[in-house]
């Protein structure tokens, strides 16, 4: 019975259907699975199967897009019903993050944002064309351990390297964790702008948060996720 | 043959006596002659600078006369940023101000229709018969995410009613842009939608398909010759392409040419591109840009091909790599 209503769960999450979803995790709270299980075995499930439908060409964004709002509902209904300490307690990390200056592409980043933030992080989205400053001002301001930019331009690239200068000049480097992703980012350039971590997809973009708050130290090493190697 | 008559040759999918080839020069024109974009953008007389210049330097048969997918855009209310190497975009979406019922569709005296007509005119009366125009409208899809945001994609699958509706509105402001074209004499149409790489095929056949319709309907009325610009891995939706009522296509480097080239004939459909924006026309070397150009040409040869850039030029690209592409296509 369990395991029967978790998969309900996910498929109704992959299709995007946050209203049957969320009685699935009416159900399920009351049949007393724990609201973590539930988040986990049925809820990341949801979007892994939608995740596979768009790495092989069955779903595209909309699909994606979709799946990801039932997410958010699911985890906003989850949250409300554990007490302060158990959220507090369950958070990974908290991230800042943004399109780089002169970029209005948001469509990638907002997938990136909404994933990690049904993944247990605290999200703080400044949203299009954000300017260096604004990075660090707000990851100061939240006290975030990550920021993470985003750009499809590579006119924009170079703001990005811009967020490390200005880190190291505030000599702030050491206290975030700093990545960067979107079409034109190569490997290479995370790498020689001394960013901290690297992602292909969204997916990829939890994988790395999650590595980098378990293991690692910020402004050492370039930590890469990559499903897609092949691309 | 004149130029115009090789690329209207192609456009009607025949094999001209060479290769046609049409540099998408937008704010790349700006570069050209040492303005910057947003002024560019903003100016009649800058505009017809920039397009002159582009034909001297790059002997194109055909040329866009601005590449800006803001223009409708803005005209309806958007709110826009300006830039200097880039052609504007839209940060504030008018429908989340106002109701669609009170949108109407844009006239030559809104936003920068005007210069835009100026320039048009200008153009049309210089080049005569020599090089063709191409009047570059925004497509629909691409212009619904103006006016809605990226909402939009969600309630394509949530509220696809509401959706259609926008669709059925930007598809009749495409039509009143196609026509301040065609009425000056402009002879190509290029309905340019990045967004249709985004969606399933069989999303694209609901919302998409029919909303090119009411134009290429005009384009065929006044004689004229109509295209789609995609952008970005639109592979998955070539087979819809071909059935799309223009009278072909054009695709990035995130499309395999010879795929694309394989759909279209078998539709007779016309197709061009697809050189390498980033790593080709701007980064690349000389000789990787007479390469690509070379493999296009090669896998394109035959009727309905035009050789072009995936999509608009960047804004610093090279001029010495363009030539060496102007210079394949006039000796090779
Ligand atoms: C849709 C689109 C638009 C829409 C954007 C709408 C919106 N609200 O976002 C519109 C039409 C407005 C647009 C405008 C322009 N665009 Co555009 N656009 C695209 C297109 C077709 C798809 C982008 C997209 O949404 N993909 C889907 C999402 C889900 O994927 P994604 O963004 O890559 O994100 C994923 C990953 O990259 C990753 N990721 C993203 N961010 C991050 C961050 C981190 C930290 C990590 C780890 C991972 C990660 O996760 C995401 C999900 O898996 C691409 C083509 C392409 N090949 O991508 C061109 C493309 C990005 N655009 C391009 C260009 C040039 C432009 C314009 C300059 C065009 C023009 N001449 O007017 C303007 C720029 C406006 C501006 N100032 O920003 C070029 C960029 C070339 C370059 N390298 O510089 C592209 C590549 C097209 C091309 N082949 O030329 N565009």
């Amino acid at each position: 019975m369990k395991e029967a209503l978790l998969e309900k769960l996910s498929n109704f999450i992959a299709e995007g259907d946050a209203e049957e979803a969320l009685k699935v995790v009416e159900e399920a709270l009351a049949a007393g699975i724990p609201p973590l299980e539930i988040l986990d075995k049925g809820g990341t499930r949801g979007m892994d199967i939608v995740n596979e439908r768009y790495d092989n060409g069955e779903a595209f964004l909309p699909e994606l897009v979709v799946a990801g709002d039932a997410m958010t509902e699911v985890v906003q209904k989850i949250f409300s019903q554990m007490d302060e300490a158990e959220t507090k307690a369950n958070k990974i990390g908290t991230v800042v993050i943004g399109q780089a200056e002169g970029d209005v592409h948001d469509i990638g980043k907002n997938i990136v944002a909404a994933l990690l933030a049904v993944n247990g992080f605290e999200v703080h989205d400044l949203g299009i064309d954000v300017p260096v400053k604004k990075f660090v001002e707000k990851a100061e301001e939240v006290g975030a351990n990550i920021i993470a930019c985003s750009t499809l331009l590579t006119t924009s690239m170079p703001y990005l390297e811009d967020v490390v200068h200005l880190l190291t000049d505030m000599g702030k480097r050491d206290k975030y964790f700093y990545i960067v992703g979107g079409g034109p980012v190569t490997t290479g350039f995370a790498e020689q702008m001394k960013a901290d971590g690297w992602g292909r997809t969204a997916f990829d973009a939890v994988e790395l948060c999650k590595r980098l708050v378990k293991n690692g130290t910020p402004g050492t090493k370039l930590e890469i996720v990559d499903s897609q190697p092949s691309n | 043959m004149t130029n115009k008559e090789i690329l209207l040759s192609a456009l009607r999918y025949e094999e001209p006596p060479r290769v046609p080839w049409v540099p998408y020069v937008g704010v790349h024109g700006a570069y050209l002659i040492g303005k910057d974009a947003d002024e560019y953008l903003k100016s009649a007389d800058l505009i017809y600078q920039g397009v002159c210049i582009a034909k001297e330097e790059y002997n194109p048969d055909g040329l866009p006369i601005v590449f800006d997918l803001q223009i409708e855009a803005e005209a309806l209310g958007c709110e826009l940023k300006w830039a200097k190497d880039n052609p504007p975009s839209v940060i504030g979406h008018v429908l989340n101000d106002v109701p669609l019922s009170e949108l109407k569709i844009p006239t030559e005296k809104d936003g920068r229709i005007p210069v835009v007509m100026e320039a048009t005119e200008r153009l049309v009366k210089e080049f005569k018969d020599e090089i063709a125009l191409l009047g570059l409208i925004c497509g629909p899809f691409t212009l619904g995410l103006h006016l809605m945001g990226s909402k939009m994609i969600s309630k394509m699958v949530k509220n696809p009613d509401e959706v259609a509706e926008v669709f059925e509105f930007c598809s009749q402001v495409c039509k009143a842009m196609a026509e301040m074209y065609l009425k000056r004499g402009v002879e190509v149409i290029a309905i340019v939608d990045p967004m249709t790489s985004q969606i399933s095929p069989q999303m694209f056949d609901k919302f998409v398909l029919n909303s090119y319709n009411p134009t290429t309907e005009l384009v065929r009325q006044y004689n004229g010759r109509s295209l789609l610009f995609v952008c970005g891995d639109a592979t998955r939706v070539v087979p819809n392409l071909c059935k799309v009522d223009t009278d072909g296509f054009a695709f990035d480097e995130n499309i395999d040419m010879a795929y694309a080239a394989e759909e279209a004939r078998k539709h007779r459909k016309v197709f061009c591109g697809n050189l390498p924006l980033t790593v080709g026309l701007l980064f690349g070397e000389v000789e990787d840009n007479i390469k690509f150009a070379q493999d296009c040409i090669n896998i394109g040869r035959g009727p309905g091909f035009v050789l072009a850039p995936g999509c608009d030029l960047p804004y610093h690209c090279s001029v010495e790599n363009m030539k060496a592409v102007v210079n394949l296509v006039h000796q090779g």
